[in-house]
């Protein structure tokens, strides 16, 4: 299986992998410091405190979810309130070949805005701004849920999770030491001299010392910058999934407009009503995958931004203009940025399953000459039918072939082929652009007339 | 003895290479096969959803009678699907067609237009055509993902070994769809 280890799979691995390091180096010195290093065992036990830290926010995080994100601030959605919004989460599930339908959440709130959570793409919420149904078309909505779909999908939620908590943990517990150290220099510069005084006496430990200092104070900004790293690429990442689901960058184009336009100068989502710890533990683990970032101010800055310039992500969409695959995104962001393309193929995940259940049976709606569109299907599935002739007795296997033949003709004729029964049980489709006369059999070599 | 051991790892790596590409082919087999039943799915669910558009519309088209009764009549004609493929085709043209003159005419029927029953039904048209697109757009992103991954090296040679369906993706082949739209001002 390692075979098929992506290449992005990997690259966030490593990525994840240096997190870690991170982690264990900085309650290593967070320990040393405390200890003020007079042995290698505080280290350790600082090591294992800030892991144990972690994990305990990785917990609450995983069984908290609804409660951090949700409970206070928005609702379940609703399919009977209003079914546009169902239908469009349906349609990009099906699109992308997500096995299950999120979760949808509304948040009353709050400037218009999108972000997706959830540790797998089975257990995957999504949750939009009333203010962003407000103002958004079907088109753009459907570009913006394309967006969070492709995180799900690509499991950038699950990456941001991990990520963004061990930032936080870092960022926090730093904070706090800074702080009470500086408080304690302040007040006590006495203890401060004889302890500095102490060390002096083995410089190797007074190196090791502010080696620690270092670490502790730079490690918040690292853990930072990694997050960027692993973030940024895959907001590009996503919006290419969003035009190749939707077929139709110009949705997602205008929606990031529309949000961008209408937040310029808007506060922050989550600085509403909120203490300050909430703020940021929210802002650490939703902020990556929202469709637009919170911190507008972040525009500029965009070394320290999750997200690419928003102006620029709106350039490449519509650069695009008329093409949808990954390649046009490419060419668009190569033109844009001057860089090399940022979408590798391999980049794209999929999910094991695709959406298999049934849909729910329509209770109140119609279709229309839907699969009217002019798309035909060729000679599928003749050899995988005989596969699948070991499993299924041989009548049903039968029914199955014959239902797969009818909704095969049907696909062709709706794309306006004429059918022609042969002697030898060839049928022979005829497009509508064929202009003979007649038409001979590939088999039999018999002649039609049509 | 290290040699021994040189080709014991060497056939461990073959075997699991093997194994990879062989499972990772037939996981995306399985999802070329889903993608096609989602399609029918679809097909399926178009169907079943008129008797309900013909129920909401029923008490304010009193003078349409006719034109629901086509629509009904189309579908119930549309759904057995007849082993003659020209025949069939014309019956879901007709019902299209009812379909459509349905929709035209409820134009002239502003209660009706107001009935959030009948709002709700035009959403899920839309939505349901669409489904059938998105249905067939990812049929045809993960027959592209099949083949590529069918054809590349050394991938084609573990095929050859085994039976591996050919699948086709949809193709506009119709001229009109083909060509930009023209719009005209007169």
């Amino acid at each position: 299986m390692w075979h098929q280890i992506s290449l992005n799979k990997r690259r966030s691995f490593w990525v994840l992998v240096f997190m870690a390091v991170l982690l264990s180096a900085f309650g290593f010195s967070l320990g040393y410091f405390i200890s003020e290093g007079q042995s290698v065992e505080f280290g350790f036990a600082g090591l294992i405190a800030v892991l144990a830290y972690y994990l305990f926010m990785l917990i609450f995080a995983l069984y908290d979810t609804k409660k951090v994100f949700f409970a206070d601030s928005s609702y379940l959605y609703n399919k009977n309130i209003d079914p546009k919004l169902h239908n469009v989460v349906e349609e990009m599930c099906i699109a992308s070949g997500l096995p299950r339908v999120p979760d949808i959440y509304i948040m009353d709130f709050g400037p218009p805005n999108a972000f997706a959570y959830g540790v797998s793409p089975n257990k995957a919420s999504i949750c939009v701004t009333s203010k962003l149904l407000e103002i958004l078309n079907r088109d753009e909505l459907q570009g913006v849920i394309a967006h969070e779909i492709a995180h799900i999908v690509n499991r950038d939620t699950t990456y941001l999770l991990y990520a963004g908590i061990a930032v936080y943990t870092i960022s926090t517990l730093s904070r706090a030491f800074l702080h009470s150290r500086s408080r304690r220099y302040r007040f006590s510069s006495s203890s401060s001299s004889s302890s500095s005084s102490s060390s002096g006496k083995n410089s190797g430990a007074l190196i090791l010392l502010i080696l620690a200092l270092i670490i502790i104070i730079l490690a918040p900004i690292a853990s930072y910058l990694f997050y960027m790293c692993l973030s940024r690429k895959r907001e590009y990442l996503a919006d290419a999934c969003a035009a190749q689901f939707t077929r139709y960058p110009t949705g997602l184009a205008g929606a990031l407009e529309k949000i961008s336009n209408y937040s310029l100068g808007q506060n922050n989502l989550f600085y509403i009503e909120e203490d300050d710890d909430k703020i940021i533990s929210k802002n650490a683990l939703v902020s990556a995958s929202c469709i637009i970032p919170n911190r507008l101010s972040g525009e500029g800055s965009s070394l320290f931004s999750t997200h690419p310039s928003t102006k620029e992500r709106i350039k490449i969409l519509k650069t695009m203009a008329g093409r949808a695959d990954y390649a046009a995104y490419n060419r668009a962001f190569t033109e844009i940025t001057g860089q090399n393309g940022v979408i590798n193929k391999n980049d794209v995940q999929r999910c094991k399953k695709t959406l298999t259940r049934e849909m729910p049976a329509p209770s109140k709606a119609l279709g229309i000459s839907a699969a009217a569109a002019g798309a035909i299907i060729g000679e599928v599935i003749t050899s995988s039918q005989k596969t699948d002739i070991k499993n299924d007795s041989k009548t049903l296997y039968k029914e199955k072939l014959e239902r797969k033949r009818d909704t095969e003709d049907l696909l062709w004729k709706l794309a306006g082929y004429n059918f022609i029964e042969c002697k030898c049980n060839t049928r022979l489709k005829i497009p509508s652009i064929y202009k003979d006369m007649e038409i001979t059999c590939p088999h039999c070599k018999a002649k039609h007339y049509i | 003895m290290t040699i021994t051991l040189i080709i014991v790892i060497a056939a461990l790596v073959v075997i699991f290479a093997f194994a990879g590409i062989y499972n990772s082919l037939i996981s995306l087999k399985n999802q070329v096969k889903n993608a096609w039943a989602q399609i029918e799915v679809q097909l399926k669910r178009r169907h079943d959803l008129i008797p309900n558009l013909v129920e909401t519309t029923k008490g304010y088209m009193h003078h349409e009678a006719k034109t629901l009764e086509d629509v009904t009549l189309a579908r119930n004609i549309a759904m057995k699907i007849s082993p003659d493929a020209k025949v069939q085709s014309t019956h879901e043209n007709l019902l299209s067609g009812a379909l459509k003159s349905l929709f035209a005419v409820s134009e002239n029927y502003p209660e009706l237009k107001a009935n959030e029953n009948f709002l709700k039904l035009q959403e899920e048209i839309a939505s349901t055509e669409n489904k059938i697109s998105f249905a067939r757009q990812f049929y045809n992103d993960s027959v592209m993902t099949y083949n590529t991954k069918k054809e590349v090296f050394p991938n084609n040679m573990i095929v050859g070994m085994f039976n591996f369906p050919d699948f086709t993706m949809f193709e506009i082949t119709n001229q009109a769809e083909r060509e930009n739209v023209q719009v005209k001002f007169d």
